[in-house]
């Protein structure tokens, strides 16, 4: 990782790489903003596997014909609280987005919003769903399923998807409280990571091929039959969190939602989102003078040894967003040579 | 007292489901509950009991009659609408109880969402919620997917802290089926409950590792360290992450005086103990036909048992599949108490001139 050289780059100059590329693999203007925006963002906190590399993914899936770029978002049924979304194979995070705006908008209205999203392309990373709601004032739940990577509680073989899922909320002196999470006890990066350095995983986090739990992360990563968070309650989560996405989403569910690496194939992921107005409960300055205060508490409780301080969730991100607006983002010089030849391809001048 | 395996213990004194749901309603009644509200005490305590969850069940009788006694709960529903728009009500319970509050919040919820497709309610100033999945269920019978939750009093740090702030948050999702028993999560976010402490430590035995911290956030395996300790959240930071955004979806958008470590246990006397609770209802057909979304549900469940077992296990289950079958048994049966808690319900009985018998 410290071999690889990093450059600098402002959200503005990551912006000014992305939204051009994306216009030119053939996104509509509104989407590739949204997608560009939401690159930014992840470049921000930390998440570069959900930055500007997600550009070739977009490319090659739109290619081959797993990704559909010319999508008309318009509900397919709505009612002044809810609406339901066929997001026609185009690309998750437009999807995830849109569909968040559409649950805000209800909930001015209604106090509540909610949203579901059928056929859409792979989700990157969730919290940022979350945070749209979270940008508009409100209280915002993202969940969605994925291509199925852990059995059933108790089972061998994969069904569920590791169906990641997010909240977050609106704070007046703190960064926002955004919770992100899959609901396995491991997620893959962690895995690859602990197969890349030969580290054992700790108990409880996956099967190998004959359905037995192991600590080697390669035979893990093998078999990818990974285990829920905290054993059959995280197990029962997954089944519910599949009702909410695959099954109320009415297109694909289950094993019949197909990962991102098959860039021919369409994924058929399901999201569920809600938005939850505060302001239909309480006065806004007094909701988020609460969120504060919870966090204030959990930030003055003495940490155990070995921990520096106790943090809210998501705040190692926030923690990379204070530095990287300030500093910068750190973008490795490699994959900036590859876009810059992408530009190249489509002949447009390198931005930056 | 546990008994969520479904087994009934040897010496156990075989009580009729209808008997407890009688005498629960006797007590209430006699404590000047109305009668409709008293009958939500009786089904809520017994389908505790016979889910298996029998330290939500019978000896609540007991803690929510002396909260009655003490002043500490109201035995009269005074629940108000606060604020509520087309898709959302805030109640304030006015230290009624969760089992009658949160029902009248689960049904404004369900009756919106019936309307509108997708409906929240949130509840302040009422009890400890019993069983969540009751609630949750409530939406699942009515033919929409259902979540309860609530916001606990402190009993785990935050992830990495060392002194009590936030409750093991119980909460429960339900959805409605075809063929087969609505599919029912129930659940806390603790990796063990305060009364499987008490289980080890009755039966002399050590924790297993990692579900308990002592009262300075060292891990323990000693049960009795454990009950003046903390616990632990389940997945971890994970668990953590979530009991923290339950907290929001509860306490804090509640508006409650008090939220998180202000919450008192129910067996606080001296006062209301301010717990808030979040409702939520989704009617399926916000997407398709109700007969299409229960035929789906349907083939999810099929999809689950007919998953090969893991090496020890009989068979794959959905959530909720195991301890619906031990209430059915039990309904029909009988639930199993053990001799000394039946004497206890006789004893309190008699102190307010209710007869077990």
């Amino acid at each position: 990782m410290g071999m690889n050289p990093t450059v600098r780059l402002s959200r503005e100059q990551i912006r000014s790489v992305a939204f051009p590329l994306l216009r030119a693999i053939g996104m509509p203007p509104e989407d590739a903003a949204i997608t560009a925006d939401a690159m930014v963002w992840n470049e921000l906190r930390g998440a570069p596997g959900h930055g500007l590399g997600r550009i070739f993914q977009i490319l090659e899936r739109s290619r081959a014909g797993g990704l559909n770029l010319a999508v008309d978002w318009t509900p397919l049924r709505e009612t002044s609280g809810t609406a339901l979304l066929d997001a026609c194979d185009g690309w998750g995070v437009v999807a995830g987005t849109r569909a968040m705006g559409i649950a805000v908008d209800k909930a001015r209205d209604a106090g509540v919003g909610a949203v579901v999203v059928r056929n859409s392309d792979v989700t990157s990373a969730m919290g940022y769903y979350p945070y749209v709601a979270v940008m508009a004032g409100m209280v915002g739940l993202a969940i969605t399923n994925s291509v199925p990577l852990m059995p059933p509680w108790g089972g061998t073989e994969v069904l569920l998807g590791n169906q990641a899922f997010a909240i977050g909320a609106p704070t007046r002196d703190h960064p926002p409280l955004i919770f992100d999470s899959s609901s396995s006890a491991y997620n893959m990066g962690k895995m690859r990571s602990a197969a890349a350095h030969g580290e054992k995983l700790p108990p409880g986090v996956a099967l190998d091929d004959t359905g037995e739990e192991t600590d080697d992360a390669a035979a893990a990563l093998e078999a990818l039959r990974l285990l829920p968070m905290g054993g059959h309650r995280g197990g029962g989560l997954a089944i519910m969190w599949e009702v909410l996405t695959g099954i109320l989403a009415g297109r694909r569910s289950t094993t019949e939602v197909v990962g991102m690496q098959e860039l021919d194939r369409t994924a058929g992921v399901s999201l569920y989102v809600q938005a939850v107005d505060p302001k239909a409960f309480l006065s806004y300055e007094e909701f988020l003078a609460r969120v504060d205060r919870l966090i204030d508490q959990i930030h003055s409780n003495p940490p155990r040894s070995g921990v520096d301080r106790v943090r809210v969730p998501g705040e190692s991100k926030a923690g990379f967003e204070s530095e990287y607006r300030a500093r910068g983002v750190p973008v490795p010089a490699d994959l900036l040579e590859r876009l810059r030849a992408l530009c190249g391809d489509f002949g447009l001048a390198w931005p930056l | 007292m546990s008994d969520s395996a479904g087994a009934t213990p040897q010496g156990a004194i075989l009580v009729a489901a209808s008997h407890l749901k009688d005498f629960t309603v006797r007590v209430f009644r006699a404590l000047g509950m109305p009668e409709g509200d008293a009958g939500l005490m009786g089904d809520h305590i017994t389908w505790a009991h016979a889910h298996g969850h029998a330290w939500l069940g019978a000896p609540k009788i007991i803690q929510y009659g002396t909260r009655i006694r003490t002043g500490a709960s109201s035995p009269i529903d005074r629940t108000a609408v606060v604020s509520e728009t087309g898709a959302f009500t805030l109640l304030d319970a006015r230290d009624a109880f969760s089992q009658i509050a949160g029902v009248r919040a689960m049904e404004l919820a369900i009756r919106k969402a019936g309307e509108i497709g997708a409906a929240v309610s949130v509840v302040r100033n009422t009890t400890s919620a019993g069983s969540l999945g009751y609630f949750a269920l409530l939406a699942a019978e009515r033919g929409m997917i259902g979540m309860a939750n609530n916001n606990a009093p402190a009993l785990m740090p935050p992830w990495g802290g060392t002194t009590k702030l936030i409750g093991n948050q119980a909460f429960a999702v339900a959805s409605p089926a075809g063929r087969h028993d609505p599919v029912l999560l129930d659940m806390a976010l603790s990796e063990m409950t305060l009364v499987r402490y008490h289980e080890y430590e009755e039966r002399g035995e050590q924790l297993p590792e990692g579900v308990a911290l002592d009262a300075t956030g060292r891990p323990t395996t000693d049960p009795t360290e454990a009950l003046a300790g903390m616990m632990v959240p389940m997945g971890g930071h994970r668990g953590y992450g979530l009991a923290v955004m339950w907290e929001v979806l509860t306490g804090v958008l509640s508006g409650s005086l008090r939220f998180l470590d202000e919450v008192t246990m129910p067996g606080v006397f001296d006062r209301p103990q301010a717990v808030s609770m979040f409702f939520l209802a989704i009617s399926p057909e916000m997407s398709m036909p109700y007969e299409e979304f229960v035929d789906r549900v349907d083939s999810l469940v099929d999809r689950v048992h007919s998953s090969p077992p893991a090496p020890g296990v009989e068979r794959v289950y959905v959530p909720g599949e195991r301890s619906a079958r031990v209430a059915r048994d039990r309904m029909r049966d009988g639930i199993p108490m053990p001799p000394s808690l039946v004497a206890d319900l006789a004893g309190f009985g008699a102190e307010i001139g209710v007869p077990w018998e």
